[in-house]
């Protein structure tokens, strides 16, 4: 079954463990969300998944081929793509050139592969900053980029952490649009998130993790049904 | 002596082929530091190693004095391939281990390098000072004297100045290379193999460093130790330039070129001190460099 699967990671930074056993299930074409309080491993599991952070143990299946051990580089070529929390703009770039350093020599995971153009589409707020360097952005035109730049290796699998952190209102509504469109496009997403809100509005399916343990899987009509397990894992209860 | 023009504009016209040569061989410095974050104390030892292979090579082709004077040109040719192959190697076997690791380290083992190509060229050309005499006459700009080999140099530090910027600002690869200067996890992560990148960037260092050794030639001969006291001043350049900024480097190395030309006449003895005063100056007002940023970490 394609989709991606991860299954009993553990993974540690140096002799202290994150991870305990974190399994996941996201099909093809879904978009799923990881809850979770600060420091809970959200970015952690994503981070394993992506190769930055190297599990000691445990299983990573994209489209059932093996990519736990693999490098970031290898991975991102199999077609999964990764916006960091920090969203790690190429500051003496402008908007044009961060989005063309994504372009890759891989093949493409995408019917449609991804333009400068494109990206003006989903995003019109950057064709706007198109010659302007990534130091002088907000936050926001930040995120868009590196989402952008992203789409512009032409992933199948997207991760987002926490794409809207830290983030106004209306740049949060506006994103969450966009995300919903390129969940349209047929894109499998898996993006963390602190918030229930935003993350009802866009994904299918939710997952909770606690202390580097999944607490909860499940649809977002049986969590809201249960305040003791908001309550318990998230923010606001 | 009298300071008039016709003192001023020759020994300006020397600083500012002084500062091409302290911008050849920064331009790689700089640019390896600030890509791979390595700290390249062999990198003059490369210019001195890139001038011997030239001077061979030059010398294969004709006598060492009254030859053709465009036999530098593919004598430089020759050492500049020479050294290109020679850093994309040592990028492979050696350097490659060295990311990642404390600058002390690299510092070491970059003196190694220091020592070993010392000894290989002491080896190979012996002691003695090796020089190409060009016999060309002198030009006379604005009623002065000048070496007219000053403005070769000038005009190859200008191309070399207006390359590295197209390649840098107009090619792919160098947009990778500016990306990766802040962030080699991110150009990873974006499926972009960081390793062939390292290894063309360090190869272009040391083969501009050995353009500089050939360029060079026929104006100042080659002695052991020379790399030592170059080495110094192109801290020197990368400092007041601004780790990773290529006109940055370029501004830089044509101020302490000039400084340098005439701070030799005024105090022989005192000249690399007052570079180095100089240099201290522009630290306290921009701690980053004229032209780095604050944003680089
Ligand atoms: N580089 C690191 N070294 C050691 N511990 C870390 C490191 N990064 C994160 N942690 C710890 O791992 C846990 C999970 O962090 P993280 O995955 O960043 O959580 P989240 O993204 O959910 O906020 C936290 O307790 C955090 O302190
Ligand atoms: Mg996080």
């Amino acid at each position: 079954m394609p989709g991606l699967k991860v299954r009993d990671l553990h993974t540690y930074y140096g002799t202290s463990h994150i991870l305990f056993d974190v399994s996941l299930e996201i099909e093809d074409r879904s978009t799923v969300c990881l809850l979770g309080r600060n420091g809970a491993g959200k970015t952690t599991t994503l981070k394993s998944i992506m190769g930055l952070a190297t599990p000691r143990s445990g299983a990573i299946l994209l489209d059932d081929l093996e990519i736990g051990g693999k490098s970031p580089v290898d991975i991102a070529r199999l077609g999964v793509g990764y916006v960091p929390e920090e969203r790690i703009i190429f500051p003496d770039l402008t908007v044009r050139e961060n989005l063309e350093v994504g372009e890759k020599t891989a093949p493409s995971y995408v019917v449609e592969r991804w333009s400068v153009d494109a990206i003006y589409g989903l995003f019109p707020m950057l064709e706007a900053l198109d010659g302007r360097v990534g130091a002088y952005l907000s936050g926001g035109e930040q995120q868009m980029l590196s989402i952008g730049r992203t789409l512009m290796g032409n992933p199948s699998l997207l991760l987002l952490d926490e794409p809207v952190e830290g983030l106004a209102p209306a740049v949060v509504s506006a994103l969450s649009t966009q995300i919903n469109r390129l969940k349209k496009m047929g894109l499998t997403i898996l993006f963390s998130e602190q918030n229930l809100a935003f993350s009802e509005a866009i994904a299918d399916r939710v997952f909770i993790i606690e202390s580097g343990r999944i607490k909860y899987e499940g649809t977002f009509a049986d969590l809201n049904a249960d305040a003791g397990l908001k309550h318990r894992y998230l923010a606001v209860g | 002596m009298e300071f008039g023009f016709d003192f001023v504009f020759p020994q300006l016209m020397a600083g500012i082929s002084r500062g091409m040569l302290l911008f050849l061989v920064a331009a790689g410095l700089s640019l390896i530091f600030g890509v791979m974050n390595i700290l390249n104390f062999a990198h003059a030892t490369f210019w001195l190693l890139g001038g011997y292979i030239a001077y061979s090579a030059f010398t294969a082709f004709g006598p060492p004095s009254g030859a053709n004077p465009l036999l530098v040109i593919p004598a430089t040719a020759v050492a500049v391939a020479a050294l290109m192959l020679l850093g994309f190697g040592l990028e492979r076997v050696l350097i490659r281990r060295m990311y990642g690791r404390e600058v002390p380290e690299q510092l070491l083992l970059t003196f190694a390098l220091v020592l070993i190509i010392g000894d290989l060229i002491k080896l190979v050309w012996g002691v003695e000072d090796r020089s190409v005499f060009l016999g060309l006459p002198p030009a006379v700009i604005f009623g002065a004297f000048i070496n007219i080999y000053y403005l070769v140099i000038i005009a190859v530090g200008l191309a070399v100045l207006a390359g590295l910027y197209w390649f840098l600002q107009r090619t792919r690869f160098g947009r990778i290379v500016r990306a990766a200067v802040h962030s080699r996890e991110m150009v990873e992560a974006l499926g972009i193999r960081i390793a062939t990148i390292y290894m063309v960037v360090f190869g272009l260092g040391v083969g501009l460093a050995a353009l500089a050794g050939g360029v060079v030639l026929p104006l100042t001969p080659l002695a052991l130790g020379a790399d030592i006291d170059l080495i110094v001043q192109c801290f020197a350049v990368v400092v007041v330039g601004g780790f990773g900024s290529v006109i940055g480097t370029f501004v830089a190395a044509i101020l302490i070129g000039v400084t340098y030309s005439f701070a030799i006449f005024l105090w022989p003895d005192g000249a690399l001190a007052i570079i180095f005063l100089f240099v201290i100056a522009v630290l306290v007002v921009r701690p980053w460099g004229l032209f780095g940023t604050e944003l680089r970490t």
